[in-house]
């Protein structure tokens, strides 16, 4: 079987810089992490990998050239490859871009049985990439999965988180999942996994190593989506001060309280 | 020269870390209470950090002895009393692997090192602390076996180790000579634990004495050859003050972290304390000497890898020792004041670093012995140049 986990370096600072021209992130300024929702993609991927025999796990990522270290502290959790999409061309994708050229570099790895994605990334919030890979492949996919249970070689029931509860699907490989934080507690890598993991080569394609890629589908100019304006929602706060006897306080504060729902 | 860490050791820094502040962050103040969680210990075995510098044959990681400093550094940030007591839980493998013949490596070193056994090392008695030709517990021949009496006391993780590197006389009148270097066993015939002692700081840890009424070893529990023990003892002892001064860092290092964060949203007479030129001195200097002690205790490592029984090693591991020590006292005085009564509440763990950075001038030699050293290898000599 082999598993193909997607992940994202995203900035991890809460006070992200936006490029104030292009609406896009300014990388600059903060520290790279992965993805934390893509964190438990990589613990899904080695818990199958350590529960099944000759489970091939392969990492992939797409960014500017900083984002390789995202990769590089993937294969610390034990995977066995990573491949990095790394181009000018790939530049300024949005989520349309991205998922065509993703899937462009999945298919050039070849065989798959089940790709794995975070369920969303906290820079962009999108939720987008995964279903849009699937989209691209033309294979089944399930989104917000917090559970995988395997029926048989190619056959997965997964549990699929809904607002009030969750749906259980059963669905064939190949396919694509988004996972949820509720579906593993990702462990602490182990050094010395880690430390043969620093060892090993991560493959770089450029858009030249893809094959019968429509370059007008990838980056800038593949994607018609325009940003026009990014505000950061002003927080308000109003004080009240309520006056009168400890019990009068305590009524008035629940009907408040009922007034705006919060009971 | 080069002051880089290794990506490796990076990495290394990094697992640890983020091991400290998830796993043992939370539990600090319960383990000052109730007594520490042995299986946290395990599971940083598990994670691979603990033995590093030991062959991998054995399951250590042939790394250099600075990656196991960065190691102590980083839990001592978060507890320095789990640090010492996870680091001695293999202090008694580097003895057998310095020491040891292959057969007492294998059966010591390799469950070790898989967090299935924990070692202790025990030198110091009531009336033999730094000074140990003192020491009254005798390892003596009978037979085809060593017959073991005495007492050993301050030991940590006494009744919690497996096995237990011990050092008595075989022969008093040969002194220095006289020494030999035994491992006893938990269980053994006459192998007993006192209670364990209630400390200022380093709370968490199991201290307590080790009481030896006619232990009956076999000869293959001696380590090298009797007599060789004192020799043993000198050989570790430049890596014990270093351990302590990394840990002593760890410990400045957690001060400085909470007093900057504290004084820069703390505010007085309308300006955070942050703003306060006196403040700003304090935390300037606490950051300098901060830098200049983990710079000694690198050094250390580095010449600990390079030549561990040079004359170079031996000045600068007692100089590493005694200036973190000060350093972490000064600190964590420092950054409690600066915290005031908050940093002299248990709301913060500022008073813990202040218990805890004392014993840091005492452990593993005094800062007064540390100077007594260092002055000797410098004015012992006919002629020093530096």
């Amino acid at each position: 079987m082999k598993i193909i986990v997607c992940i994202k370096q995203v900035p991890e600072s809460t006070e992200v810089k936006l490029d104030p021209k292009t609406y896009t992130l300014d990388r600059s300024t903060s520290k790279g992490i992965i993805n934390p929702f893509d964190v438990n993609a990589i613990e899904e991927t080695v818990r199958i990998a350590e529960k099944f025999e000759n489970v091939e796990t392969i990492a992939l990522s797409m960014g500017p050239p900083t984002a390789e270290d995202a990769l590089k502290e993937a294969l610390t959790y034990g995977l066995d490859a990573a491949y990095f999409l790394s181009d000018k061309a790939f530049a300024g994708a949005d989520t349309l871009a991205t998922s065509y050229t993703i899937a462009k570099a999945i298919e050039k790895i070849g065989s798959y049985d089940l790709i794995l994605c975070g369920k969303q990334a906290i820079d962009g919030d999108t939720a987008q990439v995964g279903p849009g890979l699937a989209e691209n492949l033309n294979i089944a996919q399930t989104t917000n999965v917090k559970k995988i249970e395997f029926l048989d070689e190619s056959t997965l029931r997964v549990e699929s988180e809904l607002e009030d509860g969750y749906k259980i699907i059963e669905l064939k490989l190949p396919a694509v999942l988004t996972v949820t934080k509720e579906i593993n507690i990702p462990r602490i890598p182990n050094f010395k996994i880690a430390r043969l993991a620093l060892k090993k080569t991560i493959v770089k394609w450029g858009i030249q190593d893809l094959d019968n890629i429509d370059i007008s589908k990838v980056g800038m100019d593949g994607s018609p989506t325009n940003v026009i304006k990014v505000e950061t929602p002003e927080i308000k706060k109003d004080t009240i001060y309520l006056k009168g006897t400890p019990s009068e306080i305590a009524n008035e504060l629940i009907e408040k309280l009922k007034e705006r729902h919060f009971i | 020269m080069d002051f880089s860490f290794t990506e490796e050791q990076q990495t290394l820094r990094k697992i640890v870390r983020e091991f400290a502040e998830k796993k043992l962050a939370p539990r600090v103040r319960e383990f000052e209470e109730k007594g520490m969680d042995y299986d946290l210990v395990r599971e940083l075995y598990k994670l691979g950090v603990l033995g590093l510098s030991l062959p991998s044959k054995y399951g250590g990681g042939d790394t250099s002895f600075l990656d196991s400093i960065l190691v102590m550094e980083e839990l001592a940030r978060i507890d320095p009393a789990f640090t010492m007591a996870a680091n001695d839980t293999w202090a008694g493998a580097v003895v057998v692997n310095s020491f040891g013949k292959v057969s007492q490596k294998k059966k010591y070193i390799i469950p070790n090192l898989k967090g299935e056994m924990f070692s202790a090392f025990a030198t110091t008695e009531a009336g033999a602390g730094s000074d140990s030709f003192s020491m009254q517990t005798t390892i003596v021949p009978d037979g085809d076996q060593f017959v073991v009496n005495g007492s050993k006391a301050w030991i940590t993780n006494a009744s919690v180790a497996d096995y237990y590197i011990i050092w008595g006389y075989t022969d008093k009148s040969k002194r220095s000579r006289g020494i030999t270097t035994a491992i006893l066993e938990k269980g053994m015939d006459g192998f007993t634990f006192g209670k364990k002692e209630e400390l200022c700081g380093f709370r968490a840890s199991f201290t307590g004495s080790l009481y030896f009424d006619n232990v009956r070893i076999p000869a293959e529990n001696i380590i090298g050859n009797p007599g060789d023990g004192f020799m043993h003892l000198m050989a570790l002892l430049d890596a014990g003050r270093v351990a302590m001064a990394a840990m002593a860092n760890g410990i400045s290092q957690a001060a400085l972290e909470t007093a900057i964060n504290y004084v820069k949203q703390r505010e007085q007479f309308g300006r955070p304390l942050a703003d306060f030129q006196s403040i700003r001195m304090t935390i300037a200097d606490m950051w300098t000497e901060l830098e200049a002690s983990k710079l000694l205790s690198y050094k250390c490592a580095y010449l600990a890898d390079k030549n561990p029984m040079s004359e170079e090693l031996i000045r600068l591991a007692s100089s590493a020792k005694y200036y973190a020590s000060d350093v972490a006292m000064k600190i964590a005085t420092d950054a409690l004041q600066m915290c005031g009564s908050m940093g002299y509440s248990k709301e913060m763990l500022l008073e813990k670093y202040f218990r805890d950075a004392k014993f840091m001038a005492i452990g593993e030699g005094t800062t007064q012995i540390q100077k007594l050293i260092l002055a000797s290898r410098l004015l012992g000599s006919k002629k020093v140049i530096l």
